[in-house]
């Protein structure tokens, strides 16, 4: 049942590649978003429209309008815009200097997690 | 026997011996992975072919992320600017995520069909988020410095489905194939890679990015790619650029990793992979496959956990109830554009 393994051999493939293909440029290998924490969850609602209605119903306008849409929004993430919810996340938020030189209690107290007795 | 199925495998399935129709004679990286953490699992969905109803949707929006990059590559080449191209591929794009009716009305894809409200609220695989994120992944890389290599027909090495003897023969007098699919081979200057894209809800930037791409040494399947990378292209491959997409809720990002390999590795691989091949015959051979229980937990959790957990008696009733038939097939072909 068993055999001796054999170098592999034989590749069904023609389609070698050709080598003379060579890269120049000297792009960076990876072009990171800013790391800003979003959630544009809530501005999906224009586009999501599209998304709702007959798929096969979409006209060239409706598909420029969608590449338009997400390009808008990617510039917007790289602006660093936070949405609507992570803006209000951060107005929430107490700023570190507040938090200096008061207890756990206090602190507790001043997120609204408990109370001073 | 108690511990199997009565499901008979699929016989029309081409990777499989007509000989032993449980004998897997084409052998893909899903298939090599499968065996290798759990035999039962094997069994159960790639030799039977079962799938949870609720995990269903993640091979089709694999499969539509891929398409996307390989019609952008074609229209590309046939020297289509990038806006021209990013049309068509959203267009294609469009169709596939069309399901009609029977009535033959047309309606979006509802990815999360089997999911509860509850799971479907947390899944991040929408249509939308798909079109986001081929959008702003064909944008940020339309001046890639990788360049996809052009096939002696002319023809974008994307999507390339590979199968070639691996040096073989089982019992039947068959002859193993290693087969599979090559997203895409690129060249970084002037070294040869292939490229793999991957789609991840987990975070791929800042202080886990070492941990992202780190799975992937060792790794099968990306020692796999370099290898047939290697034998299908006669020439030499330095190992995988892996592609990553972060699908979040209202974002995606991106960020590549290398996962290089050496010839010593490529051996080891190699020989590993024959040991391995010639485990899963014996089993089918024998009718059976072990249940390896200490990878029940892993992974979140096995797929097949809820089968394996139950009495053996009642396990086919189970299957039929959660799961779904989706026979795996190692030598049916992509990239047919």
């Amino acid at each position: 049942m068993s055999q001796e393994p054999a170098p592999p051999t034989q590749p069904s493939s023609s389609e070698n590649l050709d080598s003379s293909q060579e890269a120049t440029a000297e792009a960076p290998l990876s072009a990171d978003l800013p790391e800003v924490e979003v959630d544009l969850s809530g501005e999906e609602d224009s586009i999501s429209v599209l998304f709702g209605g007959d798929p096969m119903r979409w006209n060239e306008q409706d598909m420029a309008r969608m590449v338009a849409h997400l390009r808008e929004k990617r510039i917007k993430l790289d602006a660093g815009e936070k949405t609507p919810k992570a803006k209000k996340a951060a107005a929430e938020k107490v700023p570190k200097e507040e938090l200096k030189g008061i207890s756990g209690l206090d602190l507790l107290g001043k997120l609204g997690l408990g109370s001073k007795s | 026997m108690a511990q199997q199925t009565n499901q008979e495998p699929q016989d029309a399935r081409l990777s499989f011996s007509k000989i032993n129709p449980r004998l897997q004679i084409a052998w893909d990286s899903v298939s090599l992975g499968a065996y290798k953490k759990c035999p039962r699992y094997y069994q159960l969905s790639v030799v039977e072919g079962w799938q949870p109803k609720n995990q269903s949707h993640h091979l089709r929006y694999g499969i539509l992320y891929h398409r996307a990059g390989e019609v952008y590559e074609h229209n590309r080449f046939e020297g289509k600017t990038h806006d021209e191209a990013l049309l068509a591929c959203l267009w294609d794009l469009r169709d596939g995520c069309v399901d009609t009716l029977e009535d033959g009305s047309t309606v979006w894809w509802n990815p999360h069909e089997f999911l509860s409200e509850e799971r479907a609220k947390r899944d991040v695989k929408t249509i939308e988020a798909l079109f986001r994120t081929v959008v702003w992944y064909l944008d940020q890389f339309e001046h890639d410095v990788l360049k996809t290599v052009r096939l002696k027909n002319g023809k974008p090495a994307v999507e390339l489905s590979f199968r070639y003897e691996f040096g073989y023969e089982f019992y039947t007098g068959e002859t193993m194939l290693h087969s599979g699919h090559l997203d895409r081979v690129a060249m970084l200057g002037n070294l040869c890679y292939v490229v793999d894209k991957k789609t991840t809800g987990t975070t791929i930037s800042g202080n886990s990015s070492w941990g992202f791409f780190a799975k992937y040494s060792p790794d099968g399947q990306m020692s796999g790619y370099t290898f047939a990378g290697q034998v299908v292209l006669d020439t030499p491959v330095h190992g995988v650029i892996i592609d990553a997409a972060q699908i979040a809720k209202g974002f995606s990002r991106f960020e590549r990793g290398f996962s290089m390999r050496t010839k010593g590795q490529l051996e080891e691989w190699h020989h590993d992979t024959l040991q391995v091949v010639k485990e899963a015959e014996a089993s089918a051979i024998a009718g059976h496959w072990r249940m390896n229980d200490s990878a029940c937990d892993m992974y979140g959790g096995c797929a097949m956990r809820g089968i394996c957990s139950k009495d053996p008696a009642v396990r086919e009733a189970y299957l039929k109830s959660d799961y779904i038939k989706r026979p795996w097939d190692p030598l049916k072909v992509r990239g047919d554009i």
